[in-house]
């Protein structure tokens, strides 16, 4: 039956080519010129025919054309445009090669014919190139890409300083965070001050926050989309960072030139290595106590021929906890030893292994294996070794250990099909096998006691089938219309989701467009999380027949405005219905990892609507982008609020974020950020009353009104930094030196109810971070 | 659980200590003061309940006058078979001249004062479930981490079928209390001091709220036989005075147990003032807000049965 479709199918295609006359393919990758890297959405313009492509995740492009002179301009985001001018007779395979800007102007646009944003059908849709992610200023000087991201209009953060994304109202497990299409399950190192991406070791950053493309399934309010670097294919190149914090360093070169590449890039903190003599001397020698996190990403890449290729990519990453102490007791009978351990232990490990495939100059393929796994771990551990003064020893061991986890191995095909410039037709299927750990307790109790209780494994199995079509239709219309078909199967239930997706642009004039999109979604996983921060004691679960899962549709439309190519202007309005959403019950607190997990939650509904305006510079000395949000984000649960609708815990009404990055020298840069956001939404008690039947000490319980009523302060924060760069023979070095929250704004951490110094009750607000200075050296050498 | 609960606090929380703290004005509109009841009815005393008011979040509970003295409270039965008049006495305690509640019967609470809304409540006493075979071992086990060593005491409930039941179950020990007549040499009996025993719990069905009480509810064994075992010290130095005036120890001492049956209404309430006392001041906490059966007011209107059995242990050190 599959064969007979299969067959058909090409038919159908063979057909459909025959009848668009003489044309001829011109196909191919456009790569760095240095490093080989594949650049992704690079543009392939014809400017006779006026028509064009773009580049694929994997640096492929596909442009039929008429029979006739070509004269091709091909350009991409900081690097130099070509020009290449043939008589295109017959199907033409072109390798083509772009150079950087100079060291000095790396993060500069340029804006020649790159595909601007009123000539794209995809909206809500933000590429941020990676080396001005670097350029920016960040907290203790540490690069991070999500908190990047949270500068985006639409997108909001968590609590201060972290890495959470809430987009449009959703919340930070609605986004599909992919490394090299492989999902990431918790991106947090240090509960959230840190996410786990490496901007050394990354190529590529999209974020699609609505209209999303039938190819992308699985959640419901973003897709984070991060390419891994492929490795340097002509010479060996090291590059590296050194920090308050941490430290970083990334190896990349050929293992065969032109054939066959590497990268290695890790990254370690070593707070523990510089106070671990301080906390020795604190406990006299008698224990330790630290914590540190690393990564490591690694990817070798091999080129078989023009039309095969194999990737193979990993990450790595741990944050660890721990203290250890010992301690002893003497007494007439004998002496006991006391070794008392702690250890919190978690983190995400990936791999992907890919196989691209030219299947003729139209038709790209794409094979993948994916695994991804993330643990948590906690436990203490007391051992009692009792040596008598006469006779064997004897020791007790008491343990208590608490796991949770994901675990997942995937497989998915999918195919690219470029029939003339007017179409670009993907479909696929992508088949995942899920575990989920969700919370077991250890407990190892003496030498009488030792069992295992909470929650057993769950298996679930998630497939996905999708087709679209970007479809060029006239000159001004383009539109991007799909389904999404997805089937999760958790135990003997079996939840189905069709899911339709269009979206679209018309053109007013050559810089004007007018955009619309409606994506329905389905999210078959759920994490069971309250604080918001991307702790790691957040539970990855499946939908079972009790907690269905989670659905939305959302519409959008806006406008795009290409103001002289400098400039690019967009306003886009969005309305959000979520349904199936859960929440823990009124409180449950994460610390409590007891019980089962459905008996903590409520299940409910939301929505979010709003607008948001971005006006970004691409071109110039002065590069960077202002966006703001005016949203609404409510949540309705019939047990929570006595089923009152009220405000998410992140409904921001008003959201402001700043970036701008200038060049005051070839060799000094200076870049700044502002974000402003509505205070979050929490709940207070309005009133105390006793309690007691007079039978014991009277307590005094908090009544709490509306949910969410309250808001704290307003959140504001500058941050500044300045990078100060050498070029050398072989590569560069940059002093960067930073300023975190410059005008050292305290913003809200928490409210909570205590006393002041002179004894009375008051709202207490904790802050976090003061100013914080930063500074790090940066190098990169090329052999 | 407890002590990875602690360490993880710890980790979670040390951003927090090293973290600024600043006074905020926050306006809490706080409309009217409502009157609130606390009245849970015993079958083996007279019908009590105490009244008061809340308070503003911001205003002191300590220094606040809160009790309500010229209340009208009365309690009658549901079903019409009588009313009865409850008394101020001090301090807001309410008592009724000679009525006691008794199980099965279904009662409604009014309390009325100038300046507040006329509250009401209703409630109904479950029957009490017996103890079966309670016994305190003589042998010494040690719990989890703890460095001290505790005795097993279990006993048996037989669930009643055909509806949901829940329990509070309570530990006292009664220890002989002795003085010494310096005149003539003698020992004196003085009476028995009744103290509260605060178990260890293991079973993850029997929830310890206060360290103290221990709440159950049947629905994992409804309608069957359930253990609860629990482990108390039984060393009466522990709990009290252990010791003859002469220096030796009282060679044995009651322990008893207690097993309320109580209503879904009194276990919600119990069960989620619990939570809120361990969730204030958890910033990651999702806030508790306390189980109320009051209308038009706050408190818990409740009552409960009971039966008690005692084993009488030997005193160890």
């Amino acid at each position: 039956m599959n064969r007979k479709l299969l067959i058909t199918l090409c038919l159908l295609l063979a057909f459909y080519q025959q009848l668009l006359g003489q044309k001829a393919t011109i196909s191919g990758y456009i790569r760095d010129a240095d490093t080989r890297e594949s650049l992704i959405g690079a543009n392939v313009f014809d400017l006779r025919k006026s028509l064009g492509s773009s580049s694929n995740t994997y640096g492929f492009f596909s442009l039929t054309l008429p029979v006739d002179s070509v004269n091709l301009n091909i350009s991409y985001v900081g690097y130099q445009g070509k020009s290449i001018s043939f008589y295109l007779r017959k199907d033409t395979v072109l390798d083509i090669s772009l150079s950087a800007r100079g060291m000095m102007d790396e993060i500069v646009v340029s804006a020649e014919k790159y595909e601007a944003i009123q000539e794209v059908s995809q909206m809500s849709s933000i590429n941020v190139p990676i080396e001005q992610i670097k350029s920016l200023p960040a907290l203790l000087g540490e690069v991070d890409v999500l908190k990047i991201l949270q500068l985006l209009p639409g997108v909001q953060s968590g609590n201060e300083g972290t890495s959470g994304l809430y987009v449009r109202g959703g919340g930070p497990d609605q986004n599909l965070i992919l490394l090299d299409g492989v999902p990431v399950y918790n991106v947090s190192h240090l509960f959230g001050f840190f996410s786990v991406f490496n901007a050394d070791a990354i190529n590529n950053v999209q974020l699609i926050k609505g209209g999303f493309p039938a190819r992308y399934g699985g959640r419901l309010s973003s897709v984070l989309d991060i390419s891994m670097k492929e490795g340097n294919m002509q010479r060996f190149q090291a590059e590296g960072s050194v920090g308050i914090v941490a430290s970083r360093l990334t190896l990349e070169g050929p293992i065969i030139k032109d054939k066959t590449s590497f990268i290695v890039s890790g990254r370690r903190t070593y707070i523990d290595v510089l106070t671990r003599p301080l906390t020795r001397l604190a406990l006299q020698g008698n224990g330790t106590a630290g914590y540190y996190f690393y990564d490591l990403n690694a990817k070798i890449n091999h080129k078989f021929s023009d039309r095969s290729r194999l990737f193979l990519s990993s990450y790595m990453g741990d944050d660890r906890a721990f203290t250890r102490f010992k301690d002893f007791n003497i007494t007439s009978e004998g002496r006991t030893d006391i070794n008392t351990q702690f250890g919190l232990n978690w983190g995400n490990l990936t791999a992907a292994l890919r196989w691209n495939y030219v299947i003729n100059p139209k038709f790209f393929s794409n094979t993948t294996l994916t695994y991804s796994r993330y643990r948590f771990d906690v436990g203490v551990n007391f051992d009692y070794l009792f040596t008598p003064n006469s006779g064997p020893k004897q020791e007790q061991i008491f343990a208590n250990r608490y796991f949770s986890g994901i675990e997942d191995l995937g497989a998915k095909v999918d195919f690219e099909y470029v029939p003339n410039p007017n179409h670009f037709i993907r479909f696929g299927t992508n088949y995942i096998h899920h575990t989920f750990n969700p919370g077991v307790t250890s407990v190892r109790s003496g030498q009488a006691i030792d069992t295992t209780f909470g929650a057993t494994k769950l298996g679930a199995h998630e497939l996905a089938f999708y087709v679209e079509d970007d479809f060029k239709i006239g000159s001004r219309l383009k539109i991007n219309p799909g389904l999404h078909f997805s089937v999760f199967q958790p135990g003997s239930r079996v939840y189905t989701s069709l899911q339709p997706r269009f979206s679209g642009r018309y053109l007013l004039s050559d810089k004007v467009s007018l955009k619309a999109s409606y994506a329905n979604m389905a999210q078959f996983i759920h994490l069971l999380t309250n604080s918001g921060i991307g702790l790691p004691t957040d539970l990855w679960v499946p939908s079972t027949d009790r907690i269905a899962p989670q659905r939305s549709w959302q519409v959008a439309a806006g406008i795009a405005y290409n103001l002289g190519n400098n400039y690019e202007f967009s306003v886009e309005g969005y309305y959000k219905e979520m349904f199936n959403l859960i929440e823990y019950k009124e409180g449950a607190s994460f610390i409590d990892s007891s019980g089962d997990w459905q008996d903590k939650v409520e299940v409910g509904d939301g929505d979010s609507y709003g607008a948001e305006v971005f006006l970004q510079k691409k071109k110039g000395r002065l590069t960077g982008w202002i966006g703001y949000t005016l949203s609404w984000t409510n949540r309705q649960f019939d047990n929570l609020n006595f089923g009152r609708p009220f405000p998410y815990k992140y409904d921001r009404r008003h959201d402001i974020g700043i970036a701008t990055v200038y060049d005051v020298s070839e060799k000094i840069d200076v870049s700044g950020t502002w974000v402003y956001g509505t205070g979050n939404a929490l709940s207070l008690p309005n009133a105390i009353y006793p309690v007691g039947d007079g039978n014991s000490w009277p307590f005094f319980a908090q009544h709490y009104g509306e949910r969410n009523s309250f808001r704290m302060a307003a959140y504001h924060r500058l941050d500044l930094s300045i990078n100060f760069k050498t070029k050398k023979p072989r590569g560069y070095r940059t002093w960067s030196f930073g300023l975190y929250n410059a005008y050292s704004r305290m913003n809200p951490f928490f409210v909570d109810l205590s006393y002041d110094r002179r004894g009375n009750r008051r709202f207490i607000q904790y802050s976090l971070f003061p100013v914080i200075p930063a500074v790090s050296y940066n190098f990169k050498f090329t052999q | 659980m407890r002590a990875m609960k602690k360490y993880l606090s710890i980790i979670m929380l040390s951003a927090i200590l090293f973290s600024c703290e600043t006074v905020v004005d926050i306006d809490v509109p706080f409309d009217s003061r409502l009157l609130v009841v606390n009245a849970v009815l015993d079958i083996d005393s007279l019908m009590k309940a105490r009244v008061s008011r809340s308070m503003h979040v911001l205003e002191d509970p300590w220094r606040a006058n809160n009790q309500i003295e010229n209340a009208q409270v009365e309690i009658s039965e549901v079903s019409g078979a009588g009313i009865h008049p409850l008394f101020h006495r001090e301090n807001g305690f309410y008592f009724a001249e000679n009525n006691v509640a008794e199980s099965g019967k279904t009662y409604r609470i009014r309390v009325s004062a100038p300046n507040f809304e006329t509250l009401e409540g209703i409630t109904t006493i479950p029957h009490p479930v017996g103890i079966r075979d309670f016994s305190v071992s003589d042998e010494k086990i040690k719990i989890n981490q703890s460095s001290s060593e505790y005795n097993e005491v279990r006993f048996t409930i037989d669930d009643p079928a055909g509806q949901d039941n829940y329990y509070l179950i309570q530990y006292f020990s009664y220890i002989p209390m002795y003085s010494y007549d310096h005149n003539t040499g003698d020992i004196i009996f003085q009476g028995i001091s009744k103290e509260r025993i605060y178990p260890l719990v293991q079973d993850p069905l029997l929830k310890q709220i206060n360290g103290a009480d221990i709440l159950i509810t049947d629905e994992f064994f409804r309608g069957n036989s359930f253990n609860v075992i629990a482990y108390i010290n039984a060393n009466a130095c522990f709990w009290g005075n252990c010791r003859l005036p002469d220096g030796s120890l009282i060679e044995e001492f009651v322990v008893e147990v207690e097993l309320r049956s109580i209503n879904r209404d009194y276990y919600l309430f119990l069960s989620s003032l619990d939570l809120q006392m361990q969730t204030s001041g958890d910033p990651f906490a999702e806030p508790a807000p306390v189980y109320s059966n009051i209308e038009n007011g706050l408190g818990i209107f409740a009552g409960y049965s009971k039966d008690t059995a005692q084993f009488v242990v030997k005193n160890s050190e």
